[in-house]
């Protein structure tokens, strides 16, 4: 599930770390009730420091997508439908950014783009 | 008590060749802190003074609070140290090498000591003059973490060790800081293994500090940065320009890496008749060579 | 702490140290070979002599042993460490004082070892001669006067050994000025002085460091095993 977490992106380990547990839990990836791994767990499974880990699941209960029972763990707390769609949408509109600053660096424009889209997503459809 | 380990103006000299001067270095509790640094820029130097290996010629030192050296024992029954070389008798087998360890420091844990000789994969009746490189650098580790220190000082832990020994020595000691919130200070010149790990960063140069921040800071605030339009740069600059480098055949275009870029800055090439076209984030050694490239006395300007 | 200290100490020396405990089992046990007359037989004055004049070969080989083991010991104390160049010992919450009481510890209660084997040897080795009246045997006294030589030994060689190369070379190059300032001295003072002619200063200076009341003593008393 963490395989997108980069260490070496300047976006902060621990924000990609919420990041991602809000995107599964929007798209029912993770459902409600669902338990997640122990801070100290997934500290070593993605080698990074635990405090990285505890600050992602902190802000992710902030947000209220999670809940942490004292003693038993970090819990999917049942999460809004629009809630959960904003949460798609955000995360679809920084896949189209980073799509499109990388292909203007290639100097490939916004109408090639969306012709690309078309066939590629109508392909992806008819399989 | 804020810092773990804390320096204030330590100067050390060896001879005319090399010296620390006035270094000050903060490690704040519970923090991982990668000590960055080419070799020979004085890091194990700086871990020898606040361990109370080297005296300085001047400065204060305090580890946990306390004064180094006149709580020199008090202090390191709480600080475990892998030191860059080996610093366990060849002739001794692991067990051996391990009992004896152990009788210096009332903290021990036989238990978890066990634990790590099985998890890490050690023969307790192996000599250690006959393990490989790998080994004897799991045990070194097993004998500092089997201390149960408040504060974890590691001298390039995983120099030449191979991936799978790194990854599970770096797992260990990720396992105790989960468990127990010690500060860690680790240093390195592989500054990829410090990038997951750290939440500072401290930078070494020629004996001196050149950087100290937390690693997101760090991480956020090296930029490269491509300009168009350059006549001349302004005096007042809202960040820092750590060097700047002429775009191959285009005369007034740039490439510039800047410390301290925040987002907003953008606006503010317009004001002054440049032209942004674009802003590169670097990662942990990209940067950490250009913060080396600009502390190093020589042009900025170079075409 | 000491325990372990032993330990480490004895990992270091068993080596060296087994054959020199041996050696001081069997040096009694050869000093009275061949010596005292066969049970049933009359002793005599010519036979206490003979026995008195043949331990007495074996008089310097006594204390020399108890040196060299002495130095072995303490030259041992510190080779580990030196090696690790001391990083390990840096590194323990231990005072540097202590840490070097400790070692010297384990270093003496080693030298028991050696001590107690000449006590177990002089014991059988006197159970061997039937000694002549007037004669008597001193296996205990001869044992601690041992076990008193090799803690002077090692004594004075843990200091040294303790510090570095540069220490080491600072005492003998010391050492080695004494002996050349000794001569120049003397030979200046004779040029004054004809009555010192033939008298060395040095030796009567090592004489005096020997002789008189002090550690070194111990090295020149009375060794004998078997004595009036």
């Amino acid at each position: 599930m963490f395989e997108g977490i980069d260490a070496r992106s300047p976006v902060p380990l621990y924000a990609q770390i919420a990041a991602r547990i809000r995107v599964a839990i929007a798209a029912g990836e993770l459902s409600t009730g669902e338990v997640l791994p122990s801070v100290r767990n997934l500290s070593r499974t993605l080698r990074v420091n635990p405090a990285t880990v505890a600050q992602a699941y902190h802000d992710l209960a902030a947000d209220g997508f999670v809940e942490t029972r004292h003693g038993q763990g970090t819990f999917v707390r049942e999460v809004e439908a629009t809630v959960r769609q904003e949460e798609k949408m955000t995360k679809a509109k920084q896949l189209v950014r980073a799509l499109l600053q990388e292909a203007a660096r290639l100097g490939i424009g916004a109408e090639e783009l969306a012709r690309a889209f078309d066939t590629e997503a109508g392909a992806h459809v008819r399989e | 008590m804020n810092n773990a380990i804390e320096l204030s103006n330590v100067r050390w000299r060896a001879g005319r060749s090399f010296e620390l001067r006035d270094l000050s270095l903060h490690v704040p509790v519970g923090s991982i802190y990668g000590f960055l640094g080419p070799n020979g820029s004085g890091k194990t130097t700086t871990i020898r003074t606040f361990m109370g290996m080297l005296k300085p010629d001047r400065g204060d030192i305090r580890v946990l609070g306390m004064d180094v050296p006149r709580d020199l024992p008090r202090i390191l029954a709480r600080v475990g140290y892998v030191p860059e070389r080996p610093h366990v008798y060849p002739a001794l087998r692991v067990e051996e090498q391990v009992k004896y360890h152990a009788s210096f420091f009332d903290l021990w844990d036989p238990g978890w000591a066990q634990e790590l000789i099985e998890r890490l994969g050690l023969d307790p009746t192996r000599k250690i003059s006959r393990m490989s490189k790998g080994e004897t650098g799991k045990l070194l580790v097993l004998l500092a973490l089997s201390q149960r220190p408040d504060v974890l000082v590691l001298d390039e832990p995983t120099d030449g060790l191979d991936p799978v020994v790194r990854r599970d020595v770096l797992t260990a000691v990720l396992d105790y800081v989960g468990e127990r919130n010690a500060t860690v200070f680790i240093s390195s010149h592989l500054v990829h293994e410090l990038e997951r790990i750290c939440d500072w960063v401290g930078v070494m140069d020629n004996g001196s500090l050149v950087a100290e921040l937390p690693m997101t800071q760090f991480k956020n605030g090296i930029k490269r940065i491509r300009v168009d339009d350059v006549d001349e740069v302004p005096v007042q600059l809202p960040f820092t320009l750590l060097s700047r480098e002429r775009t191959n055949g285009v005369s007034t275009a740039e490439t510039w890496i800047v410390r301290g870029w925040q987002d907003p800055m953008r606006g503010y090439f317009d004001s002054v008749g440049m032209t942004l076209r674009d802003v590169v984030d670097l990662d942990l050694e990209e940067g950490f060579v250009e913060l080396l490239r600009s502390s190093r006395p020589q042009p900025s300007y170079r075409s | 702490m000491y325990r372990s200290m032993l330990f480490l100490h004895w990992k270091q020396i068993n080596i060296p140290l087994i054959p020199l405990i041996l050696a001081a089992y069997a040096l009694p046990l050869l000093s009275v070979q061949g010596l005292g007359t066969p049970p049933g037989m009359d002793s005599s004055t010519l036979e206490a002599y003979r026995i008195v004049a043949g331990a007495q070969i074996w008089l310097p080989v006594f204390p020399l042993l108890a040196a060299v083991i002495g130095v072995t010991l303490a030259l041992s104390a510190w080779n580990w460490d030196h090696q690790l160049g001391h990083v390990h010992a840096l590194s323990l919450p231990v005072p540097r004082w202590r840490y070097a009481l400790l070692k010297m510890g384990a270093g003496a209660t080693l030298a028991l070892l050696p001590a107690a084997g000449l006590w177990m040897g002089a014991h059988v080795a006197t159970s061997f001669v039937d000694l002549p009246t007037g004669l008597n045997a001193y296996p205990n006294q001869l044992a601690l006067r041992f076990l008193a030589a090799t803690l002077v030994a090692y004594g004075l060689l843990f200091a040294m050994a303790a510090g570095t190369v540069k220490t080491t070379v600072w005492i003998i190059s010391g050492v080695i000025g004494f002996f050349i300032l000794g001569n120049v001295v003397t030979d200046f003072l004779v040029g004054y002085f004809p009555v010192l002619y033939r008298t060395n200063l040095l030796e009567l200076a090592l004489e005096a460091l020997i002789r008189a009341p002090g550690p070194l003593q111990v090295f020149t008393g009375n060794w004998m095993l078997i004595d009036v």
